[in-house]
């Protein structure tokens, strides 16, 4: 049987209640028997002793003879007390023992008071003693006492006594087996929680308590649940996320290696082979720089170190910056990149710097995706919102891979030659920037038919006439 | 929770309520027969409110499954 701690507090603040109940319990049922049983006593002894008076006052001269019968019957001792106080046994009857009748209350009687007390023999035996004086004028016996041992009582309270302990006891034991099986019952989830967060301790994030309560103590396990589940999760997506970045960050550097081994060992054969490979090291150190700087920033951005120089931005002028960058990309790949502003663009809060650079990745994504056709970049002023669109006619995006791409390091491409190039971290630094500015991002993508993105600003209400471009 | 503080728990509350039935019957009289009396009372008075617990628990659980 193991005791555990929670249980033995509980099970233990409850017995202590359950012991204080008891005794007071115990102790009000003992003083209601006492009280009962002296109140019946002392009742039925004035009713003795209003007889006897009754009897020796008639003054008839086998008055005693009836008293001492009536005495044997209900089993009392009657005792005479004559003028001069002295206290007489009734004719006929040995010594009693006279130590019982105070002087004090025979001086009481004497004065024609009624007098009644308790007392008890050198054994401990108690006793119901009553006085009363008898009315018989100028007689020679004007009292009498009745004594009536209280043995009966006595014994009748003690065994009373000894079956209330037992039945206390039978209540302490009914209780304490109640409550182990109570405590045990409640704590039983406590425990479960502990030994789960001991676990998660450890490292061990994918056991789940099993709670089906509805209560706090439901409610706290489904917490706990949650947490092993967000750890679990950030646990893996480190993991991928390491992965990814040393392949990510292995390829480039590989090519490097190769390529420069093979230009310091003098294996080239022409210029010409040695110019493509000096551009292949070009390229590769530039992806490799572009994976760092965009490293760097996402990290940034999720240690919430990076502060946006917010202002009121003209996203018709920075559309016209971008895409004036992306032009030649686009000319080398005969592509025609179109621009469709609206003249009343209201200004928008946001940082210029990374605004822009939202724009050209999306540029530049739409340009590597997209073979022939057109890029056509779209500024609409709506009701209530500014929206930024750039739309292609690529290669498009799968429906089942749209939830993912703006991810890190998630790409459409899955293949290790990597046809388009990229890091797979541009829509995911996209994402974030326009989330910061307030904004949101859409995607809606046709397979084969092209892909559109849209940033969606919302009207800030502080927008006066001052903030309208046209 | 173990069998052994099932059978722990139970053997407590069976002598508890030996105990407080002992008393119950205790005072006058002593016969064997009637204490048995006594115990059959008190075990149909609590196994009535348990039966109906435990049928209205039923009836809960089985109609919160449809």
């Amino acid at each position: 049987m193991t005791i555990n701690r929670i249980g033995l507090k509980l099970g233990a603040a409850i017995m202590v209640l359950m012991i204080m109940i008891l005794v007071s319990l115990g102790l009000a049922v003992d003083q209601l028997f006492t009280s009962f049983y002296e109140t019946q006593m002392r009742e039925d002894s004035q009713e003795i002793a209003t007889h006897f008076t009754t009897m020796a006052e008639s003054g008839d001269t086998s008055s005693q003879l009836m008293i001492r019968t009536f005495a044997e019957f209900s089993d009392v001792k009657v005792f005479w007390v004559n003028v001069d106080g002295k206290i007489l046994t009734l004719s006929g009857e040995r010594q009693q023992n006279l130590s019982l009748i105070r002087a004090r209350e025979t001086r009481r009687i004497l004065a024609g008071h009624p007098v009644e007390f308790q007392t008890s023999d050198a054994h401990g035996n108690r006793f119901y003693v009553i006085g009363k004086p008898i009315k018989m004028g100028k007689s020679t016996r004007p009292a009498i006492y009745i004594v009536a041992s209280m043995k009966k009582i006595d014994d009748s309270l003690q065994r009373l006594r000894n079956l209330l302990m037992l039945s206390g006891l039978g209540a302490f034991l009914l209780a304490l087996g109640m409550i182990l099986i109570m405590s045990k019952l409640l704590s039983i989830p406590l425990l479960q929680m502990q030994k789960m967060t001991e676990k998660m301790a450890k490292g061990n994030w994918d056991a789940r308590l099993q709670i089906r309560s509805r209560d706090e103590i439901g409610m706290l396990g489904d917490s706990i649940n949650d947490l092993a589940a967000s750890l679990q999760r950030y646990r893996d997506t480190r993991r991928a996320f390491f992965s990814t970045i040393s392949h990510e960050l292995r390829t480039p550097v590989t090519y490097l290696q190769g390529y420069a081994k093979v230009l310091k060992d003098g294996l080239v054969d022409s210029d010409k082979e040695k110019k493509q490979y000096l551009s292949i090291i070009y390229q590769e150190s530039v992806r490799l720089e572009h994976l760092i700087s965009d490293l760097f920033d996402l990290s940034k951005m999720e240690e919430g170190q990076l502060k946006l120089s917010m202002e009121w931005l003209d996203l018709k002028e920075i559309v016209q910056t971008a895409v004036q960058k992306v032009k030649l990309k686009a000319e080398n790949k005969r592509l025609s990149l179109q621009t469709d502003l609206h003249d009343s663009i209201p200004l928008i809060r946001g940082d210029h710097k990374r605004m822009e650079q939202v724009l050209l990745n999306l540029l530049e994504n739409a340009i590597q995706y997209t073979e022939k056709g057109n890029v056509v970049v779209q500024l609409v002023k709506q009701k209530e919102a500014t929206v930024l669109s750039v739309s292609d006619t690529g290669i498009g995006i799968p429906e089942d891979e749209l939830p993912y791409i703006f991810e890190r390091f998630y790409r459409v491409e899955k293949s290790r030659a990597r046809e388009y190039g990229g890091t797979g971290l541009g829509l995911s630094i996209v994402k974030k920037y326009v989330d910061m500015q307030g904004g949101t991002v859409q995607v809606d993508s046709e397979m084969g038919k092209g892909t559109t993105f849209r940033l969606i600003f919302s009207h800030e209400t502080k927008q006066g006439k001052d903030g309208m471009k046209s | 929770m173990k069998k052994i503080d099932w059978f722990f728990s139970l053997f407590l509350i069976i002598i508890g309520l030996t105990c407080l039935l002992f008393s119950a019957n205790a005072f006058g009289h002593e016969s064997l027969l009637s204490f048995g009396r006594t115990f059959f009372k008190a075990c149909m008075w609590v196994a009535c409110p348990v039966i109906l617990f435990v049928s209205l628990s039923l009836w809960f659980h089985y109609r919160n499954k449809r």
